[in-house]
């Protein structure tokens, strides 16, 4: 009876607090979300066992696919062709310097390399491609530079991965297959239930098989994204459509999921080389693009730090990302957060 | 799309299973989720234009593809995938729940309560004279709760096959209507029995708490629904997976669970309708994995020695479920094509009755493996069998009503 009893007070509390963070002047939805997953987290971890939580692992992995399908679905030769090399060449400097940056100072604060070099990359990342593209004070060469930044991060990410002689490419010719059923299966850009199957069964057969050739799990999806993009042409515009009107959803919901998995780590040293990454990048954007939206991470910052805590299952890894994550979205609380989604 | 082409789609990613020889659980649980749901655009094209329904397209899916086929889903990732069976099953009801309308029930509820009535009745009193006189040894007490599930049917299934056809009209709401009626009431029965038989309440205090956390769960949700009109996708989404989670710690059943809170928030909720419309885009995930990983665990082994017998019970079924609804609603003077076509959707079985005879089981109230293997190929077989059935009569009973 008393289990039942703490059950909906609990269920009470996580009500109350979801209806809460939804006064935006009160605090970051972003944070109210997070908070709201990490309630939920805490509740079912008192009683449920570890093999059953890890299989919600699943919806996270979807959740990190989509947004890399997402994001190789923008890049179609006629995109490409419209980006300027001086966009190419902002993105790879800035990218790149920051990159370096928190690799540097990472190494001082934070005594994993494996975890610092994680944390480089997602600092290299910029905000989403909604909120750059609500911007329109920033000029076209800038936009787009911000726009290509994951593309750094993806490299580093594939180079990693073909580093390592022993990892088979199998997921990563796996996109082909897909490719191969879309022109099979005739007519699926008209029917929206079927391209929701296709998408998300796409990026869980593709975390899976990443997963078991221990790839990180955001390479192929991205790969698959930028395929469709490129040989499906009569696809893209269906699929885009179609996962831009979910982006908003799936993203709100990615973030309570990753509360939910959150297990708070209080390293102060590594929080405090955290906060000194997130300082030096806040200012060095600034500084190259004079907005504060060119501060803020995107929802891609999630997506590939979940996928390196899958592939690792190391839970202070999700931590920190979040935590740099959050740290970063502080500077929306200047600005309205409807305008980044 | 040609049959070698759609046959290369779908062997294609079991090939590279095999070969790449994977062996966690986890993983290959993600492989399975992803191949179901790829499969499973190829099955809404083949049901699309034909009267085979998606859910035993689903079901024979997972009968091939499961332990005791060729085992692309073995038995430890059916029990990695217990937990994300629920929810699906919480997704599905809960979207589905929207059919279950009380105002229009009210309208027919004479000739519902009716057929209920009789058609339980007989079924009940014809399985019980079967089996006395079929399993001589049998202990008197296990008759009635096994007649009890021999009769009762599955909203899941009913739900699934209307939710295909995407509309609804007379027919569809009595045959709603009794479902809804005759579960419950099959369930409060067989939890009443148990704890007579038993000596304890504890299958009762369940059933009653299954029902008062649906009820909690509705009204609290529809509190929430009166303050905030925001993300309400992410939100219900929520509110299953905590439901799931409670029933599951709990040990409640989560059919009854969701369906209750899902009724409720439907029928007493002014944007009851529009909350659970938000989780169209689920629907077609948790139809898919709940169908196909309930096929994948049916029984199969032994299958033999009491197929005929099953079938036999399940044609004695057929009978007396079509003598009794047809002569019933013939006394209430019911369309013809109602007369005709009720009963295909009162013989469907699959997750409840399951979980009934896992209960009596349980309880150490049917003990023979032979009658409970019986039994449980006899709800398999009608899981497979009922729903074309069910499906032809939902078309011709559309046509009906266009022509009217």
């Amino acid at each position: 009876m008393g289990t039942v009893i703490l059950f909906f007070i609990l269920l009470l509390l996580f009500i109350a607090s979801f209806v809460s963070f939804h006064g935006r002047k009160i605090i970051l939805k972003e944070i109210g979300f997070l908070t709201a997953g990490y309630l939920l987290g805490y509740i079912v971890k008192k009683f449920i066992n570890v093999g059953q939580i890890n299989s919600l692992w699943l919806f996270l992995s979807v959740g990190s696919g989509y947004f890399l399908m997402l994001f190789g679905l923008q890049f179609s030769r006629s995109t490409i062709k419209k980006i300027s090399r001086v966009s190419f060449l902002i993105a790879f400097i800035e990218s790149g310097i920051i990159f370096l940056m928190a690799l540097g100072v990472g190494l001082f604060f934070i005594k994993d390399l494996n975890l610092d070099l994680h944390l480089a990359l997602l600092a290299s990342l910029s905000a989403s491609p909604l909120l750059i593209y609500s911007q329109k004070k920033l000029d076209s060469n800038k936009l787009y530079a911000l726009y290509l930044d994951p593309l750094l991060a993806i490299f580093i990410l594939l180079v990693l991965t073909l580093a390592n002689g022993k990892r088979s490419i199998l997921p990563m010719l796996f996109p082909l297959y897909l490719i191969f059923v879309l022109i099979i299966v005739k007519g699926l850009e008209r029917r929206e239930q079927e391209m929701n199957l296709f998408l998300f069964g796409s990026t869980t057969l593709l975390a899976g098989l990443s997963l078991s050739h221990k790839i990180e799990p955001v390479i192929p999806p991205f790969i698959t994204g930028l395929l469709i993009s490129n040989l499906g042409n009569k696809y893209r515009r269906g699929f885009l459509n179609f996962l831009q009107n979910m982006e908003k959803s799936i993203y709100l919901a990615f973030l309570v999921l990753i509360g939910f998995f959150l297990k708070p780590v209080f390293n102060v040293r590594t929080l405090m080389g955290i906060l000194v990454i997130s300082a030096i990048r806040g200012f060095i954007k600034y500084f190259l693009f004079r907005s504060i939206y060119a501060m803020i991470p995107g929802p891609m910052v999630l997506a590939i730090g979940s996928g390196f805590y899958i592939l690792t299952g190391r839970g202070d890894f999700l931590f920190y990302f979040t935590f740099y994550y959050v740290i970063n979205h502080i500077f929306l609380l200047k600005g309205s957060v409807n305008e980044g989604y | 799309m040609k049959v070698i082409e759609a046959i290369l789609i779908l062997l294609l990613p079991v090939i590279i299973l095999k070969i790449t020889h994977v062996t966690s659980v986890l993983i290959l649980s993600f492989l399975a989720a992803g191949y179901i749901f790829i499969l499973y655009i190829m099955i809404r094209r083949i049901a699309l234009n034909s009267f085979i329904p998606e859910i035993s397209l689903l079901l024979l899916g997972g009968l091939i593809l499961g332990p005791h086929g060729i085992s692309l889903v073995d038995v430890k990732v059916l029990e990695n995938m217990n937990f994300i069976e629920d929810l699906a099953l919480g997704f599905f009801l809960f979207y589905a729940s929207r059919h279950i309308k009380y105002k229009r029930i009210k309208n027919n509820l004479k000739e519902i309560t009716t057929v209920f009535v009789v058609q339980t009745t007989v079924v009940t009193a014809v399985s019980i004279l079967f089996i006395l006189k079929l399993f001589r040894s049998f202990a008197l007490g296990a008759v009635l709760p096994l007649a009890v599930i021999l009769s009762s049917k599955s909203p899941e299934i009913t739900l699934a096959v209307v939710e295909e056809r995407e509309k609804e009209n007379n027919f569809v709401e009595n045959v709603l209507g009794i479902t809804v009626m005759k579960d419950l009431f099959l369930i409060f029965i067989l939890a009443i029995f148990i704890a007579i038989k038993s000596g304890s309440i504890l299958s009762i205090l369940n059933l009653l708490f299954s029902i008062a956390v649906g009820i909690v769960s509705a009204v609290l949700t529809m509190a929430y629904l009166r303050c905030v009109e925001k993300e309400l996708p992410v939100f219900m989404t929520l509110i299953i997976i905590f439901l799931v989670l409670v029933s599951r710690t709990l040990g409640l059943n989560v059919l009854i669970v969701t369906l209750i809170s899902g009724i409720i928030i439907e029928n007493f909720c002014k944007k009851g309708e529009e909350a659970l419309d938000n989780l169209k885009y689920s629907f077609p995930f948790s139809l898919s994995l709940f169908f196909f990983l309930q096929g994948a665990s049916y029984r199969v082994i032994g299958l033999k020695s009491v197929l005929l017998l099953a079938l036999l019970l399940l044609l004695l079924k057929i009978t007396f479920t079509f003598i009794s609804t047809y002569f019933t609603l013939h006394l209430l003077k019911a369309p013809v094509y109602e007369k005709k076509w009720l009963w295909t959707a009162l013989i469907s079985q699959s997750g409840l009755s399951l979980y009934l005879v896992n209960l009596l089981v349980k309880y150490g109230i049917i003990e023979s493996s032979s009658i409970i293997l019986t039994v449980f190929v006899f709800i398999e077989i009608s899981a497979l069998l009922a729903p074309p059935l069910f499906k032809m009569a939902l078309i011709n009973s559309f046509k009906r009503s266009d022509e009217r």
